[in-house]
């Protein structure tokens, strides 16, 4: 199973970027054999709007099937229900940390975005 | 970090005014003017240009005349009027682009059937991050006619979270834009509060109405001040009546006091210019708010 | 079959300049210049396919102000009663209405015309397209329309319609003010701006508007805080929803290729494997992703992103346009409330305030500007704001400084040192902001506001027909 994490640097000791939309970068995890891929973000970061979406559509094409980030608005939200992606907000501390989380059920997906759009 | 977001509605209702005050009795705290449209607080506060940024945004269409074919497929794509032409028949006439109206939809780029349109990014402002004597301060100017002027203010905030965070400082405060639109729907999402500025007129209370209406829409917690509230008692009364009804609160009624025009044309904030009741009551305001941002949490 | 009853919904609405039947020109050739628009219901929409293709369309309507059928009458163009089907004339037994228009461009479910001859919300019934392979008929017999000479037949075919063109404009009025004698020229346009918000620029447009006598028009193109109508309180007379088109994916057409996500400069489509996903309140309607998709699985339908609403109180008709809330877009809302604009009389604009795009939305085709202002730091760093925004259009402009009284003399020695004319200047007073404050307009209130405001009509339509006309 692959999860993208977003992240303020390209390690996983980085910590995890609150911002999906914005985040400075994805790391793809592969939660079997803890092997993990950088993905640069920069250019979403100056969008105009609609960041999130992009996103979306950045880490639906990496073929990840969960998201772990800090916040999730309803955009990005619909756009990764849409492309069948499971989304976990809530996370803190570093990339490896929030992917341990998840492993043991600490942190679960859920239902609904959790900020309105526009937070910047 | 709290950020207080200071928004009216209705322009002219003191907003500037009170936030040149607040950025006086503030102990470390970040400026934020995101009134990108018509920025006023600098004016009072003074800023030293530190750091000083170009904003783009979008792109916006470019007819090459030498490898135009005159063929008008960009004029029958565009949707908003922005190619014109000199009259003369498709094959002969001459299409150019007018800035102003064009979109940077990017339709006619993809259409021309030679190429013949450039798309560069669109210079749409400048953004800068000063020194102020009471503190770091960041402000934008938009450029006349320019667009998306929410991803500007979206920018203001970005910077003025940096600078907090790098510097340690516990309060951003931000001079809001006027109106419901764009630009105020980037400066409050996500804040920790937003302070609405009213005055007890029609217009001030018919905007203040749809002020809250955005604010519930966008779920920020919000309070209420009536600034000038003596010109008029009953609409102030009734006011408060319709803020408590929404189950929001009124945190101060201010009287109309000429020295807050005083103290503008002196290039001082309010409560260093004078050390009268309107100061006092400032220097309470602004004790109420940080309690209402530390309740928030 | 005879009493059965044939019962046809309506297809769509036609909108036009006409809201008056006396004024409304009798036939598309005597209203060549008339635009127009007809709203298709989205669930017909797919039918307009192709429509484009042809120049000119047959428009069948409901005369839905019709009056009772005549079956002898007197048409429109002569004295001679004839026949009601030789003729025609509304009154008929089925008020069914057919113009030749010319179609100058469809936006998803909405036909923009020309040459309409139809009244404003007229319910459309059916939609032809006109061909000269069928249509055209040459050496025909006109049976009593051949007793009517062109001339005759143009102007009593325009009926009370009067084309642009302030001159010959019946409508024009002659004011006396101050001794001077002063033309409005109707269809003029004065826009009110200020850089800055709550100088008083919805006081200045209410009060010119009550003050200029006879009809006027009042734009309220402050679509985020619309406040003429909190003074003027119209009755309100007609209300439009304005809507900018959105794209809808067919699903079962589209193969999820992907272009229309690539063409989209605004984010608004995000391109998924099972298809792309819209999000409408993104999108700015430019049609890139209809004109670029290979299957035709996307068509457009009307999202609402605010409402017009047009009252009248007293002479003035004030045209409000109101943004939704939550709705970041203005422009487009601005667009259709200046639409109202009437040729027949002066137009004010209330702008929003600023400099961005909504601002020269509301400002561009002005024939001049008030920009309101007070004397303040403040005041004065968003006039300079503001005239360079008016400058950049070719704009002429004047001021009109409020609150006179409470600053200092820089915002004068600037308009004095930029050869911007002061207005007027209305003083700080405690009755005013009191007047103002309980909501009440100053002209009706204050026998000295009215002088002041009849003085800043005149200077403005002196200005006006001044030769030295020329934008600085």
């Amino acid at each position: 199973m692959k999860i993208a994490v977003t992240s303020r640097g390209r390690t996983l000791e980085s910590p995890v970027d609150p911002r999906f939309g914005r985040a400075e970068f994805f790391i793809l995890v592969d939660a079997d054999s803890g092997a993990f891929d950088v993905y640069d973000n920069a250019q979403n970061l100056s969008a105009a709007q609609g960041a999130g979406i992009q996103a979306a559509q950045t880490v639906s094409r990496l073929a990840a099937e969960v998201v772990i980030t800090g916040h999730c608005g309803p955009k990005a939200f619909r756009t990764l229900g849409a492309a069948g992606i499971q989304v976990v907000v809530g996370a803190s501390g570093s990339v490896a940390e929030a992917v341990q989380s998840f492993k043991t059920g600490k942190l679960t997906p859920t239902e609904s975005p959790d900020v309105e759009g526009h937070w910047a | 970090m709290k950020e207080l977001v200071v928004i009216s509605g209705k322009g002219g209702t003191g907003k500037t005014s009170l936030v040149a005050s607040f950025a006086a009795l503030a102990k470390n705290a970040v400026l934020a003017d995101c009134d990108v449209d018509a920025a006023d607080l600098h004016l009072v506060l003074a800023p030293t240009v530190e750091r000083r940024e170009v904003f783009t945004s979008g792109h916006e269409a470019i007819i090459r005349q030498a490898d135009c074919i005159h063929c008008g497929a960009c004029l029958a794509h565009c949707r908003f009027d922005a190619v014109k032409t000199d009259g003369r028949a498709a094959g002969e006439a001459e299409f150019t682009i007018d800035p102003v109206s064009c979109e940077g939809c990017g339709v006619c780029v993809h259409f021309c059937p030679v190429k013949a349109i450039d798309f560069p990014e669109r210079t749409c402002g400048e953004w800068f991050v000063s020194a102020t004597r009471h503190g770091p301060m960041v402000h934008a100017r938009l450029g006349i006619a320019a667009e998306n002027s929410g991803k500007l203010v979206s920018l203001v905030r970005k910077e003025a979270r940096r600078i907090a965070e790098e510097q340690g400082r516990q309060t951003i405060i931000v001079d809001g834009p006027p109106g419901i639109g764009c630009p105020v729907i980037a400066s409050i999402g996500g804040c920790s509060l937003v302070l609405a500025v009213t005055e007890p007129t029609p217009s001030g209370s018919h905007d203040l109405a749809r002020v809250m209406e955005l604010a519930e829409h966008f779920k920020v917690p919000l309070v209420v001040c009536i600034n000038k509230c003596d010109i008029n008692t009953e609409v102030s009364r009734q006011i408060e009546q319709e803020v408590k009804r929404r189950g929001h609160t009124v945190v101060a009624h201010l009287p109309y006091d000429p020295v807050v025009t005083q103290a503008q044309m002196a290039g001082q904030s309010v409560v260093e210019y004078a050390n009268g009741s309107l100061a006092e009551q400032l220097r309470g305001l602004w004790q109420r708010l940080e309690q209402e941002m530390e309740k928030i949490g | 079959m005879s009493g059965e009853t044939i019962a046809y919904r309506p297809i769509g609405v036609i909108h036009s300049e006409h809201t008056t039947p006396e004024d409304t020109p009798a036939q598309p050739v005597y209203a060549q210049e008339c635009l127009g628009r007809a709203e298709i219901i989205p669930e017909y929409a797919d039918g307009l396919r192709d429509l484009e293709g042809f120049s000119h369309i047959y428009l069948v309507y409901h005369l839905h102000r019709a009056g009772p059928a005549k079956l002898v009458t007197k048409p429109f163009l002569q004295d001679v009663e004839r026949g009601v089907f030789a003729t025609r004339a509304p009154c008929r037994p089925n008020a069914i209405g057919l113009s030749i228009v010319e179609l100058v461009r469809r936006e998803g479910n909405v036909l923009h015309l020309k040459g309409v001859d139809v009244l404003d919300g007229t319910p459309l019934l059916d939609i032809k397209p006109y061909t000269a392979k069928f249509d055209r008929i040459e050496g025909t017999r006109n049976g009593w329309q051949d007793e009517v000479d062109d001339a005759t037949a143009r102007k009593r075919g325009q009926r009370g319609y009067r084309p642009k063109d302030a001159a010959q404009n019946p409508h024009a009025r002659t004011l006396v003010r101050g001794g001077k004698e002063v033309t409005l020229t109707p269809g003029m346009t004065i826009a009110i701006a200020s850089g800055k918000g709550g100088t008083g620029k919805t006081t200045v447009a209410v009060n010119l508007a009550l003050t200029l006598g006879g009809p006027v028009r009042l734009l309220d193109c402050d679509v985020e805080e619309p406040n003429c109508h909190l003074f003027l309180r119209p009755k309100i007379k007609n209300l439009e929803t304005v809507g900018v088109p959105v794209p809808v994916v067919d699903a079962l057409a589209c193969d999820a290729c992907g272009r229309c996500a690539e063409i989209c400069q605004f984010g608004a489509i995000a391109a998924l494997k099972n298809g792309p996903l819209v999000f409408a309140e993104l999108c700015h309607g430019c049609g890139g992703c209809l004109s670029v998709c290979p299957r035709h699985a996307i068509r457009e339908e009307t999202r609402p992103i605010g409402a017009i609403t047009v009252g009248q109180a007293g002479d003035v008709e004030i045209v409000t346009g109101q943004l939704r809330v939550g709705e970041a877009k203005s422009p487009p809302l601005i667009r259709a409330v200046k639409k109202y604009a009437r040729d027949d009389r002066v137009n004010i604009v209330d702008c929003p305030p600023g400099t961005s795009c909504p601002v020269i939305a509301a400002l561009r085709g002005a024939d001049f500007v008030i920009l309101v202002t007070e004397p303040t730091p403040f005041g004065l760093h968003d006039l300079k704001l503001a005239v360079e925004t008016v400058r950049q259009f070719g704009l002429a402009c004047g001021v009109v400084i409020n609150r006179a009284d409470i600053g200092d003399s820089r915002v004068k020695d600037y308009c004095a040192a930029e050869s911007i004319p002061v207005l007027v200047e209305i003083p700080h007073r405690r009755e005013i902001a009191e007047t103002y404050s309980r909501g009440q307009v100053l002209v009706q209130v204050l026998p000295e506001m009215r002088a002041l405001f009849a003085d800043l009509g005149a200077r403005i339509m002196n200005w006006n027909k001044s030769p030295s006309r020329v934008a600085p």
